[in-house]
């Protein structure tokens, strides 16, 4: 029987956090000025990046112009996107930051 | 969209919900967790079966002060006549979450005396035992499909 689940990208999420965080470093202090406090989804690749008031807009943006695409989502202004104060380093999974498994499995 | 949820005897708030990724849907109770700002949080052991699509990674702080890369999903949700795109943290935990990320643009009235907790558009009226919810204004910054 064939598999007909589309295939997820692969990701290694310590080399795709920093070369997007260099992208965004570029961008910072226009989007700080124009847009404190939304959401922004950054392709580095392509060097473009989708606003939104909350997080799934900015990737349902991003997701639009580039389905098969995976973004790197910042809220604007912060040094982190979530905060999750239930949840502590221990109950993360993958410590190792690269996930090569295919989810969709 | 209206929704009611539950209160429980320790006072946290239940909503239900569906999530669906690329392979299932299943009906799941999520805690309103309001020191989670993020969309929907969930445990391994529900999201893997899902199918739930990549979306991309972000930074999380988390509640001893570290602060992570971590991957980040995305998922059709269900909830009252509303149906959506959700951005998901997954983490290794028991309890699904749901975050101030999720109720942009709702209003949330918890009422712990009489146990009762209710998600609401805004402009949509409460319910009253004689009376559906009726819509007064159409404006929303969610995006609907309805029908489900």
């Amino acid at each position: 029987m064939t598999d007909q689940t589309p295939q997820q990208p692969q990701i290694n999420v310590e080399e795709f956090s920093k070369k997007s965080l260099e992208f965004y470093d570029q961008i910072k202090a226009q989007l700080e000025a124009e847009s404190p406090n939304k959401y922004v989804a950054i392709d580095y690749e392509t060097s473009r990046h989708w606003i939104g008031e909350t997080a799934s807009e900015a990737l349902t943006k991003a997701k639009t112009d580039f389905p098969q695409k995976i973004f790197y989502l910042i809220q604007i202004g912060s040094p982190t996107t979530f905060s999750i104060q239930s949840i502590r380093t221990n109950d993360l999974f993958g410590k190792k930051n690269s996930y090569d498994f295919n989810w969709a499995h | 969209m209206i929704l009611t949820g539950r209160i429980d005897e320790k006072n946290q708030l239940w909503v239900s919900m569906t999530v669906g990724g690329l392979h299932s849907k299943q009906t799941i109770e999520a805690l309103i967790d309001t020191g989670f700002n993020g969309e929907l949080l969930l445990p391994l052991q529900i999201a893997i079966p899902l199918g739930l699509q990549l979306a991309g990674a972000a930074p999380y702080r988390l509640a001893d002060g570290s602060i992570s890369q971590q991957m980040l999903f995305t998922a059709n949700i269900g909830w009252g006549t509303t149906s959506r795109t959700a951005t998901v943290n997954v983490v290794n935990s028991d309890t699904a979450l749901i975050g101030g990320g999720l109720l942009h643009g709702y209003i949330l009235l918890v009422d712990f005396q009489k146990k009762q907790l209710v998600i609401k558009e805004p402009g949509v009226d409460e319910p009253s035992p004689s009376q559906p919810p009726s819509k007064k204004s159409k404006s929303s910054t969610l995006k609907k499909k309805g029908g489900k």
